[in-house]
C-alpha cells in the first residue's frame, strides 16, 4: 500500500524525470534490438527499421507504461486544467469569478456577524435557563437593592444565585505600563452560577471579600502578565492603585459579564459600585421542574413585599448576554436578513446567467468535438474541471474576502456595540461552507447544462448556429427575463434606502451641535454611601477631586453638573409649561432639567444669547433655558424675567442659551438650573484641556487616593461620545451601501447575461434583418429596448419594495423621507446607467451582425 | 517453420520476475532471458514487455537502479525485492499445482472414469 502510494507519488512529482528515464530506457531497447540485428549480417539502416517495427508504436507503449502508476489520469486532469485555465481569458467567465467571491464573502461576513452579535446562544452551563432578572413595568424600572436581592436569595425560588455590581474598566499596572480593561465585581457562588471552572487556583469563597485585596484573572492576562506560570497564583497585581493578591486563573471560553473581561473582583453583600446603578445585577439560575412564570410570579410578590415602590412593576428575565435590538430597530432585523439572503441568490443566479451568455458557443464547441470523436465522457469532465476551476477560484477569494470583512468590522465597529455579545467576532466556519457549497453546486451544475445539452444532441442539429425559428422559445424569454426583473428590483429596493441612510449619516455629520466637542472629557462619578454619605462630605470630596484632576497637565478648568448637555433623557424630565402674569398655565413641553455649575457654559463654549449665565449667588428657581423651550413659549417676548413651571416648581428664565443638538430632533430641549455639589450621590464633572485630554488611566489614577469617597464610573471624551452617536448611522450606511453596490452589479451583470443570450439566438434574426436593409442603428435599438422595458418592469417593483422597506427603517432615518424627489431621481439615474452598461455589449454585437458571416456559418 | 507460441495470460508477469530472480537485468535482458530459459517457446511481444516492468515496479515487485550494461551502455536494471522474491514463490506453487491437476486430468483414460 505504502509503497504504492510512494510510487504514485514519485511518478508525479518527479514527472519529467519519469519520463525522461522511460524514453532512454525504450530507446536504448530498440538500439540494443538493432546491434543484435546488424550482428546477425542486417544492415545498420535495415536493422533499425525493422527493429522499431517489432517494437511497436512507442507512444503507445508509454500510454500503458504511465497507466499502472496513475500518470494517465494526472495527464487527463492536467489537460483539462490547462484547458479551463485557457478558458479563464474569457473575461465573463472573470465576472462569474467575482460574482461567487462576491457571494460567498459578503453572505458568510454578513451571517458571521449577525450569528455573533444575535443569534449564537452563550455557552455556559444550562445557559438556557440563566438570566439577569429585573423589576419593571411598562414605563418604569424599579432600582434593584441589597435588600431585594437578599429576600430572592434566602426565598430559595431559583436553582442558583448570584449577584454583579455591573462592569467597568480598572487600571491595571504591570510591567508594560498601565493597562485599562474590563473588570466586574461580583458575588461569591456567582462563577459557580455560570458554571466557570478555574485555570488555576479557585472561584471566590464568601471569606473573600473581607479578608482583603483579591482578584481572579483571565487566561489573556494570565499569558501577557506572568507567561502563563504557576507562580501568578499568590502573586500581587496592582488594581487601580492596590495590590491585589491572584487567587485563580478564567479560562480564554469563559466570557463573562463582557467578553473582553479581564479581572474579577469579590464583593459582599450591600458593596456599592461606581456609575448611577448602586444596586447589584441579580443574576440567576432557573429550576428545571418550575415553569419560568411561576417562579417568575414568587418573585414579583416578593419584590412587592420588600419594596412597596415596585407595586404594579413585575419581576422579569432578560438576557443575560447579546445584544438587545431597540424595539424600534428590531422590524428592520428580519428585512437584513430577508436581504443577506436575497442577495447572496441573485449573485448564485447571476453565477449561472453568466454561462448562459455562452451557452450558444458552447454548446457549438461541444457539438464540434463529438463530431471530431472526442468522448462524451472527457467533454464532459472538461467542462466540470472548467467549472469547478472558477467555483475553487471565487470559493478561494470568497474565504479571504469574508476574512477581511469581518477583520473590517471588528476594527470599525465600536466597542460598546462588540461587548454586548459574549462571543468574538470571528469567521463563521459553518456558513462559510454551506454559502461555498451552494455556490460550488451553482456554479458546476449551470457549466455543465451546456456540455449535457450539447452530448445528448446529434451532432448536426448542435452545429447549426439557430435553430429554425431564429428567437428565443417562450417559456425561455418569460424565465429569463423574470429573473433580470427580480434583480433590478432588488437593486432597486436596496438602493432606495441606501441612499435615504447614506443622507441620513451626512445630515448627523453636518450637524451642528451647539458646543465644541473637542477637549472636553466626561466623568461620571459615584459618592461612598457610607464614607461621603452626606451632602458636605460629598461637598469636600468633589473640592478634592477637582483640584487632583485639575493639576493634570493640559487640564484647564474643571466643571460640575449632573448629566451632560447631550442626555436624550435625564434624571429629571418633565413638562416645562409658561405661567403667565396673571398665575395661568400655558401649553406644555417636554423636557429635561439638568443642574450645571455657574461655569458650565463656558466650559463647554455653549453660546449665551439672551439674559445671563447662572451665578453662584442664584438660587433653585433661577434658570437658563435653551433656544428650543424659548421658541415654543415666548415668540411674542424676551423670556427674561419671565415664569415656568417644571412639575410643581414655579421658575424664573435669567438667560437663554444656544440648543445642544442632540442625535435625534425628536429628543426634548433641555433647562438649566443651578449646580449644588453634594445634592446627590452621583455627579458628573467635565474637563476642559488645553489641548488633548488626558487618557482614562491617567484619570482614574488621579482620582485613587480619594477612592473611599469617590469613585470614577464612565470616563469618556465628548468627541468620542459623538463619534459613537454616528457609529450606528454609519454602520447602517455603509451596509446599506455594501448591499446596494452588491445589488446593482448583479442585477447589471444578469441583464448584460441575458441580454447576450437573446442577442446569440436571434443573430439570425439581426442578419436578416441587415441583409433587408434594416440598419444597425435600428437593430441596435431593438436591443435597448428589450433591455429599458425590464428594467422599468424592475423599476416598478422594485418601488414598491423600497417603500415597504424604506418605512420599516424610518427609525435610522434622520432629515430625509422616503418621498424624497432627490433620492429617487438619484435612483432612476443610477439604474438607467447600469442598463446602458450592460447593454452596450449586447447591443454592439448584435449591431455587428454580418449575413455574409451567418450564411457561412450555417 | 516457427514453433513460437502466444503465452498464456497472466504468466508473463511470473516469466520476468523468474527471469529477473536469475539475476539483475535491463529491459531487453529480460526479453532475452525469457526466451533463452523458455527456450524460444514462446512469442513476446517486445512492446508488452515494458507496462508488464512498470506495473511489477509500482506494485513493489521489482525495484530498478542504473547502471552500466556489458556494452558499456547506461541502462536501467530490475532486480527482484522481497516482495517479489514472494509473489514469485506463490506463483510458482500455484502454477506447479495448476499443471499438475491439468495433467492428471489430461492423462486421464477411460478406465479411470
Amino acid at each position: 500500500m505504502w509503497g504504492r502510494l510512494i510510487s504514485y507519488f514519485r511518478a508525479i512529482v518527479g514527472r519529467d524525470r519519469f519520463e525522461a528515464e522511460m524514453d532512454e530506457e525504450l530507446k536504448s531497447h530498440i538500439e540494443r534490438y538493432a546491434d543484435d540485428l546488424e550482428r546477425a549480417g542486417t544492415l545498420r539502416p535495415e536493422a533499425l527499421r525493422k527493429a522499431r517495427l517489432e517494437f511497436g508504436q512507442v507512444s503507445s507503449i508509454k500510454e500503458d507504461c504511465r497507466q499502472p502508476v496513475g500518470l494517465l489520469l494526472l495527464e487527463r486532469l492536467m489537460q483539462d486544467l490547462r484547458h479551463a485555465v485557457r478558458t479563464l481569458r474569457v473575461s465573463t467567465n472573470w465576472m462569474a469569478v467575482a460574482m461567487l467571491a462576491l457571494a460567498i464573502g459578503l453572505t458568510t461576513a454578513t451571517l458571521s456577524i449577525f450569528d455573533a452579535l444575535f443569534l449564537r446562544p452563550i455557552s455556559f452551563k444550562a445557559a438556557d435557563r440563566l438570566a439577569y432578572v429585573n423589576v419593571r413595568s411598562k414605563d418604569a424600572a424599579a432600582d434593584s437593592t441589597w435588600a431585594m436581592w437578599r429576600a430572592w436569595k434566602e426565598s430559595d425560588i431559583f436553582e442558583a444565585f448570584g449577584g454583579m455590581l455591573g462592569w467597568w474598566t480598572v487600571v491595571i499596572r504591570t510591567d508594560a505600563g498601565l493597562m485599562v480593561r474590563p473588570s466586574a465585581e461580583i458575588t461569591a457562588g456567582t462563577l459557580e452560577l455560570l458554571g466557570a471552572r478555574p485555570l488555576r487556583g479557585r472561584t471566590f469563597s464568601e471569606d473573600d471579600p473581607r479578608a482583603g485585596n483579591v482578584v481572579i484573572i483571565s487566561e489573556d492576562l494570565w499569558t501577557r502578565g506572568f507567561g502563563r506560570e504557576n507562580r501568578a497564583i499568590g502573586a500581587s497585581i496592582d488594581v487601580d492603585g492596590k495590590p491585589a493578591t491572584i487567587v485563580g486563573v478564567l479560562p480564554r471560553t469563559f466570557r463573562f459579564p463582557s467578553w473582553d473581561t479581564e479581572v474579577w473582583r469579590p464583593i459582599a453583600e450591600g458593596a456599592i459600585g461606581p456609575g448611577t446603578f448602586n444596586g447589584p445585577m441579580v443574576i440567576v439560575r432557573f429550576r428545571s421542574d418550575v415553569p419560568s412564570e411561576e417562579t417568575l410570579r414568587l418573585a414579583t410578590e416578593i419584590a412587592h413585599q420588600v419594596d412597596r415602590s415596585t407595586v404594579g412593576m413585575e419581576a422579569v428575565r432578560d438576557k443575560l448576554a447579546g445584544y438587545t435590538v431597540p424595539t424600534n430597530e428590531e422590524r428592520a432585523m428580519p428585512a437584513i436578513a430577508g436581504g443577506v439572503s436575497l442577495v447572496f441568490l441573485a449573485l448564485c443566479l447571476n453565477v449561472a446567467g453568466l454561462s448562459l451568455t455562452r451557452f450558444n458557443d458552447r454548446r457549438r464547441q461541444f457539438a464540434l468535438s463529438i463530431a471530431l470523436g472526442a468522448p462524451r465522457g472527457r467533454l464532459v469532465a472538461q467542462a466540470f474541471t472548467q467549472s469547478a476551476l472558477i467555483g475553487v477560484i471565487g470559493a478561494t477569494i470568497g474565504i479571504v474576502l469574508a476574512h477581511q470583512l469581518i477583520a473590517g468590522a471588528r476594527a470599525w465597529l465600536p466597542q460598546s456595540f462588540l461587548e454586548t455579545s459574549l462571543h468574538p467576532l470571528l469567521l463563521d466556519w459553518d456558513t462559510l461552507f454551506v454559502a461555498i457549497g451552494l455556490a460550488l453546486v451553482a456554479t458546476v451544475v449551470s457549466g455543465l447544462l451546456p456540455a449535457v445539452v450539447a452530448t445528448k444532441l446529434d451532432a448536426a442539429s448542435s452545429l447549426r448556429v439557430v435553430e429554425r425559428g431564429g428567437t428565443e422559445t417562450r417559456s425561455a424569454r418569460v424565465l429569463s427575463r423574470a429573473f433580470v426583473v427580480f434583480e433590478l428590483a432588488l437593486a432597486c429596493a436596496l438602493l432606495v434606502p441606501m441612499l435615504l441612510l447614506v443622507r441620513s449619516f451626512l445630515n448627523l455629520t453636518a450637524i451642528d451641535r451647539g458646543l465644541n466637542p473637542d477637549s472636553l472629557s466626561i466623568v461620571q462619578v459615584n459618592f461612598d454611601s457610607t464614607r461621603a454619605a452626606d451632602p458636605s462630605s460629598r461637598a469636600t470630596a468633589q473640592t478634592r477631586a477637582t483640584e487632583l484632576v485639575a493639576a493634570l497637565p493640559g487640564v484647564e478648568r474643571v466643571s460640575w453638573s449632573v448629566g451632560v448637555p447631550t442626555m436624550e433623557s435625564g434624571p429629571h424630565t418633565g413638562y416645562v409649561r409658561r405661567v403667565n402674569a396673571s398665575g395661568v398655565y400655558g401649553g406644555r413641553q417636554l423636557a429635561i432639567g439638568m443642574s450645571v455649575a455657574s461655569d458650565f457654559f463656558d466650559v463647554y463654549r455653549i453660546p449665551l444669547v439672551a439674559g445671563r449665565a447662572l451665578r453662584l449667588e442664584d438660587d433653585d428657581r433661577r434658570v437658563v433655558i435653551d433656544e428650543r423651550i424659548a421658541a415654543t413659549f415666548f415668540l411674542d417676548a424676551s423670556p427674561i424675567g419671565q415664569s415656568l413651571a417644571f412639575g410643581e416648581e414655579r421658575l424664573e428664565v435669567v438667560g437663554v442659551v444656544r440648543s445642544v443638538q442632540k442625535q435625534r430632533p425628536q429628543y426634548p430641549p433641555t433647562l438649566y438650573w443651578k449646580y449644588k455639589p453634594g445634592d446627590l450621590p452621583y455627579a458628573t464633572f467635565t474637563i476642559r484641556c488645553t489641548a488633548a485630554c488626558p487618557s482614562e488611566a491617567v484619570i482614574r489614577h488621579a482620582l485613587l487616593p480619594i477612592e473611599s469617597s469617590l469613585r470614577a464610573g464612565t470616563v469618556e471624551r465628548l468627541a468620542d461620545r459623538f463619534d459613537r452617536d454616528l457609529v450606528a448611522p454609519r454602520v447602517s450606511a455603509t451596509v446599506a451601501m455594501l448591499f446596494a453596490a452588491v445589488a446593482l452589479v448583479t442585477a447589471a451583470g444578469g441583464l448584460f447575461s441575458v441580454l447576450s443570450y437573446a442577442v446569440g439566438r436571434r443573430r439570425r434574426e439581426f442578419g436578416i434583418r441587415a441583409a433587408l436593409g434594416g440598419s444597425s442603428r435600428a437593430i441596435g435599438r431593438l436591443v435597448l429596448r428589450d433591455a429599458l422595458i425590464t428594467t422599468v418592469l424592475g423599476l416598478g417593483l422594485g418601488s414598491i419594495a423600497a417603500w415597504w422597506l424604506a418605512n420599516m427603517l424610518t427609525a435610522l432615518q434622520f432629515g430625509v423621507t422616503i418621498n424624497d424627489p432627490r433620492s429617487w431621481t438619484a435612483v432612476v439615474a443610477i439604474l438607467a446607467l447600469a442598463t446602458f452598461a450592460a447593454s452596450w455589449r449586447p447591443m454592439r454585437t448584435a449591431m455587428r451582425a454580418d449575413p455574409a458571416v451567418l450564411l457561412r456559418e450555417e | 517453420l516457427d514453433q513460437t507460441a502466444d503465452l498464456l495470460p497472466g504468466t508473463l508477469d511470473m516469466l520476468i520476475l523468474k527471469a529477473v530472480s536469475l539475476q539483475p537485468l535491463h529491459g531487453y535482458g529480460v526479453l532475452l532471458r525469457v526466451q533463452q530459459i523458455s527456450n524460444n517457446a514462446f512469442k513476446i511481444h517486445q512492446g508488452s514487455l515494458y507496462p508488464a516492468l512498470y506495473r511489477l515496479c509500482h506494485q513493489g515487485l521489482l525495484a530498478t537502479s542504473w547502471g552500466e550494461s556489458e556494452n558499456k551502455r547506461r541502462a536501467k536494471f530490475y532486480t527482484l525485492t522481497a516482495a517479489g522474491r514472494r509473489r514469485l514463490r506463490d506463483d510458482q506453487a500455484a502454477w506447479h499445482r495448476t499443471s499438475a491437476a491439468i495433467a492428471a486430468a489430461l492423462a486421464a483414460t477411460s478406465d479411470e472414469v
